[in-house]
């Protein structure tokens, strides 16, 4: 992380609000004591929920993650459950009972993969919970074209075909290490005003650059086909380039996906923040938490 | 134009008379000349009568060739003028006090509550105000204003006044008629406003009349005094942590009249060497604030008086510290600064004996700096420094006529214009840095906004019949920002209908549009808040109140009021989720999200102003929600200060000429919260690439995250506190010594501040813990005044 914090916006956003917060700490220490309070807490804070995860991917088998919630002020902690009875439908039709594995998570015993522009619907049974049940529609892969990378700028261009609709994408490229078989973080940034409109402008840092992965509307472009650069930062540069491929991914994701990921990182930002105004995590699971997700995605190996 | 408007105001008006009787004057206090706002003038025979407006002056009149007139006014004196012939007769009263001890002889008629036409008004007498417990001694007007109905208070210790539901922002707090923009001194725990230098407070939490405007909520009037006529005047305290002296008096002949008056605080005296020793000479810390007010006025001739007053207050919180490790050392200075500065120069004229003017040129200021700089050496020869500033300002300079116009005594009218013309620096960055490689000095932000604002109003308050008495105006205004114009058209209206001479019910709709927001963090009165216009895309706040009520003035001169009232708010602005003080304010409309606010409730009000025993009861019963399309799910939700019941009692009571005693308890609902009620896996982290790489990955471990069904979805504990106060007074030659000794919170209620989340690490849970800043506090306080 260290291009993007030279910025003396970036410098001093984070000194003020450091130097603020110490001196309001000062402050209350300075004249004040703290006591417990006893809780008397009503039902929506002390009865578990039932929580549903997944994300259906058109390259992978349908799985979903159960598990329950637990009170943020008691003694218990979420747990995965494995002996939940989980029902996929396809299109409103049902298609099978999803199978038990580790962890909480659950299959399709016949290795069903979704389909693109199909409506997939999974509802959860367990003793002692409210039933809850989610929805959401696959969407297709992004139309991108020309993907050109520039490892002197480091950057790479590429030419997106935008359906006309609301349309929610996610841009990420990760290094591949073709020894170990395994994918390391890469930063990305974009100066492309229309990926920073209004509303992906939260998905951004205060330098207004960054932030993994660059997940935006298309507010700013619907429906138009364009060329867009993005620009990647290898936090290591005592990598072995020898070992390691350079991928470009792009996915169109849920309408469903983008708001909890949205919520759901502006909730993590801003935990513990007392000046900060709560954030709601945007769940499409009814009686319940969680998100059901579709994304469809398509990759690109640069080197 | 004026000409024009008073022309139509009389051809309008049905007052021609062959035979009438015009009295003007003032009405003041026979011993320091002070003026007696809301005095009534009452004409026995005629059964007629009128109130001084803001300046103590009245006029009247009657078809009629004499008066019979009864002058009086709450805790003084009523006294009988008999006055003939028909014209124009000027002429001045001075009302002595009234002696609380002796039985109260005064029945004359004090403009009681069922007679007024406007409602939801509140006067509170500065001599009250004064003798109520307050916190370290330090009489605070707010404080007082929060005990009353209606009126909800922010966080324990806060100034912070939320009226009918709605935020801080949505008050006008004028001071001798200029908006004061932050009234918070030490991060809300006192007001700015010094009792010894006030003649008279005033709230209005509803059916507005038209010459108010520019705030949805309510209009919190306080006068400053003229100083004494007849005499160099004095009174002060020394208080636990502030000081404060008044002086007053004539200059050379009664025409001019001066008032100064100063307060500071020495906390910082005790807290830098206590800091420096604590920290064995490496650190100190330090706060202290002070305010001063001034005001001269001169009196032309009898149709002409000027006034000059100012108000300059500043709040300074700063520190230092060094550290020294071999031959590498450092040094911190921080510093947070805030203060307001307001002026009016104000001309009285009299235009004929049935019109009075007043025309203000006003100047406020209100600017917040924080910052901080540091200095290093390492190993002896490498220095760096590194300096930060952050600061926003307010400035506003204005001009406005007031008239007011009595053609006859059925009519009351007032009628006037104002123009501002605001500066808003929403945030200004200056950033040094200096090293051996490098050398940053930077200033950016600083978006000024110059806006325009303007107003006029006409209003009149007449007398339909014995029964019916109707205020109806229109408040017409605009502000220009950014080359938009907003316009905005309010009616006013409220009337009362008195069914017997001790009662009248009370009906009131006012419209009401704001063109300035408050962007608040925490809403404990912090000076970071930030005052901001409208612009193209951040409309103007508006608001439409309802209200009806009952008026009874029972024996023994207790009043008695219970309303009822509904209140819906449009372009209410609230920070998005997740953004706050600490996002830039360069891009602060992109951290906004608009919304509506409704709130309704009912209040209840039983005063006694004057006697032995003075003081009132008041309760509420209210609600008060907001509705974001971005929050909560776009469904409806508490507003923080949603209080369901708030109960304010407050008592004096005067048990001799020497002992004088006080108490006031309040009860309330506790505020609204968010609080995480459960915490779940989060996707993210199990399928960490839900969004990085091709192909799902599966995680067997989860992280969680905490979820907020609602927002203020959890209650504080109930505030509820009491306060007692004694005072001892002591004649003597040079004037009269007053012993104060008051408790806060008699009780020890450990009220919360704020209420955060802590891990217990021994139970692994999550407790709720609560920060209390005031538990029983003592004080004494010793007044003087000569």
């Amino acid at each position: 992380m260290t291009s993007s914090l030279s910025s003396p916006t970036e410098k001093n956003g984070i000194f003020r609000k450091s130097l603020f917060l110490k001196i309001s700490v000062g402050i209350l220490i300075f004249s004040s004591c703290q006591k417990n309070i006893d809780l008397k807490l009503s039902k929506e804070f002390t009865k578990p929920k039932l929580v549903l995860n997944s994300l259906l991917d058109v390259d992978s088998i349908i799985s979903v993650h159960i598990s329950s919630s637990s009170s943020s002020f008691g003694t218990t902690i979420p747990n995965a459950i494995a002996n939940a009875e989980v029902n996929l439908y396809e299109n409103g039709a049902f298609k099978e009972k999803l199978i038990a594995q580790q962890n909480g998570y659950y299959y399709s015993a016949l290795l069903q993969k979704p389909k693109p522009n199909n409506v997939y619907e999974i509802s959860v049974v367990k003793e002692n919970f409210d039933a809850i049940d989610a929805t959401t529609t696959i969407p297709i892969a992004p139309s991108i074209t020309n993907v050109i990378l520039d490892t002197i700028e480091k950057s790479i261009s590429f030419q997106l075909a935008d359906v006309l609709g609301k349309n929610y994408y996610q841009f990420n490229v990760a290094i591949q290490d073709t020894f170990k078989k395994s994918y390391l973080s890469v930063g990305l940034q974009t100066k492309e005003k229309v990926l920073l409109s209004s509303e992906n402008q939260d998905n951004f840092n205060e330098a207004g650059l960054q932030q993994l992965p660059l997940t935006i509307t298309d507010e700013l472009f619907d429906g138009k086909t364009a060329t867009y650069k993005v620009y990647y930062e290898i936090y290591d540069e005592q990598l072995n380039y020898n070992n390691l491929n350079l991928v470009f991914n792009a996915a169109t994701i849920s309408n469903e996906l983008y708001n909890y990921l949205k919520s759901r990182n502006e909730n993590v930002d801003n935990s513990g923040n007392p000046f900060s105004e709560p954030v709601l995590v945007i769940s499409n699971v009814k009686n319940g938490y969680g998100v059901l997700g579709g994304k469809a995605n398509i990759s690109f190996k640069l080197k | 134009m004026i000409k024009k408007i008073v022309t139509a105001c009389l051809l309008l008006l049905p007052f021609i008379s062959t035979a009438q009787i015009t009295i003007n004057g003032y009405v003041t206090d026979s011993i320091s000349g002070e003026k007696l706002i809301g005095a009534t003038i009452y004409d026995i025979d005629n059964k007629e009568g009128t109130v001084t407006n803001n300046f103590g002056f009245f006029t009247l009149t009657m078809k009629s060739n004499a008066a019979n007139l009864i002058i009086s006014y709450v805790g003084y004196k009523s006294i009988i003028e008999k006055i003939t012939g028909i014209g124009a007769h000027s002429v001045n009263f001075g009302l002595p006090i009234s002696n609380a001890l002796k039985t109260v002889v005064v029945n004359g008629n004090k403009n009681p509550i069922q007679q007024q036409t406007q409602m939801s008004t509140i006067y509170i007498p500065i001599e009250q105000i004064k003798k109520i417990p307050a916190l370290f001694g330090e009489t605070d007007i707010l404080k007082v204003i929060q005990l009353l109905p209606g009126v909800s208070k922010g966080n324990e210790g806060s100034s912070g006044i939320y009226v009918r539901g709605g935020s801080p922002d949505q008050n006008l707090i004028l001071l001798d008629g200029v908006p004061v923009y932050n009234v918070n001194h030490l991060f809300g725990f006192f007001s700015v406003f010094n009792g010894d230098a006030i003649n008279n407070v005033q709230l209005v939490k509803g059916g507005f009349p038209a010459r108010y405007g520019g705030r949805l909520s309510s209009v919190i009037d306080i006068n400053l005094k003229e100083g004494n006529k007849n005499k160099i005047h004095g009174e002060g305290g020394i208080g636990i942590i502030a000081s404060r002296l008044t002086i007053e008096g004539p200059i050379k002949n009664k025409n001019t009249t001066f008032i100064l008056s100063g307060r500071r605080t020495y906390v910082d005296l005790l807290t830098r060497p206590l800091s420096y020793l604590v920290s064995k000479g490496k650190a100190s810390i330090g706060y202290y604030f002070y305010d001063f007010n001034a005001k001269i006025n001169h009196k032309f001739s009898e149709k002409d008086r000027v006034f000059f007053s100012s108000y300059l207050g500043k709040d300074v919180f700063s520190g230092k510290s060094s550290d020294q490790y071999l031959d590498d050392k450092s040094e911190l200075k921080f510093y947070l600064k805030w203060g307001n500065i307001t002026s009016a120069l104000r001309w009285n004229h009299l235009l004929s004996p049935k019109m009075f003017v007043n025309t203000t040129a006003t100047y406020s200021r209100y600017k917040f700096l924080i910052g901080a700089a540091e200095k290093s050496t390492s190993g002896g020869t490498n220095n760096s420094s590194f300096g930060y500033d952050y600061f926003s300002e307010i400035n506003d300079v204005g001009l406005k006529s007031d008239f007011d116009y009595s053609p006859n005594s059925k009519h009351q009218i007032k009628f006037g214009a104002n123009w501002v013309y605001h500066t808003f620096t929403p945030g200004i960055n200056a950033f040094k840095a200096t090293d051996a490689s490098f050398n940053i000095d930077t200033t950016f932000g600083g978006n000024k906004k110059y806006t325009h604002e303007a107003y006029t109003y006409i209003e009149d308050d007449f007398t339909l019949n014995d029964k019916i008495k109707i205020n109806g105006g229109l408040h017409l205004s605009g502000f220009l920002v950014q080359n938009k114009n907003y316009q905005s058209l309010q009616p006013r209206i409220s009337g009362r209908y008195l069914i017997n001479r001790l009662s009248s019910l009370k009906l009131s709709y006012c419209e009401m549009t704001q063109y300035i927001h408050l962007l608040s963090n925490a809403g404990i009165g912090l000076p970071t808040d930030l005052w901001l216009p409208v612009t193209k895309n951040v409309k103007p706040q508006s608001s439409k109140q309802v209200a009806i009520g009952y008026a009874h003035t029972l024996k023994n001169d207790y009043e008695v009021s219970v309303e009822g009232y509904y209140k819906s708010m449009k372009n209410l602005i609230e920070y998005k989720n997740g953004a706050n003080f600490f996002t830039n304010a360069i891009d602060w409309e992109s951290q906004v999200t608009t919304g509506t606010g409704t709130s309704y409730g009912s209040e209840f009000l039983i005063q006694k102003k004057y006697g032995k025993l003075t003081g009132w009861v008041g309760y509420t019963l209210s609600w008060s929600w907001r509705n974001f399309p971005n929050k909560n799910n776009g469904v409806k939700y508490p507003y923080k200060y949603d209080r369901r019941h708030d109960i304010g009692i407050v008592a004096s009571y005067q048990i001799s000429k020497k002992i004088d005693i006080s108490g006031t308890w309040i009860l309330a609902t506790g505020n609204a919260l968010s609080l995480p009620n459960q915490r779940y896996a989060d996707l993210v982290s199990l399928y960490p690439n839900a969004a990085n790489y091709p192909n799902v990955q599966k995680n067997s471990s989860f992280n969680t995250i905490e979820s907020f069904d609602k927002l203020n979805n959890y209650r504080m504990p109930v505030y509820h506190r009491m306060d007692a106060g004694i005072n001892f007074h002591k004649q003597k030659k040079w004037g009269e010594l007053v012993y104060n000794i008051s408790v806060y919170n008699l009780y020890n209620r450990l009220n919360a501040f704020f209420i955060y989340q802590q891990t217990n690490y021994q139970t692994n849970t999550t407790e709720l813990k609560k920060l209390v800043l005031f538990p029983i506090i003592p004080s004494f306080c010793v007044n003087f005044k000569f």
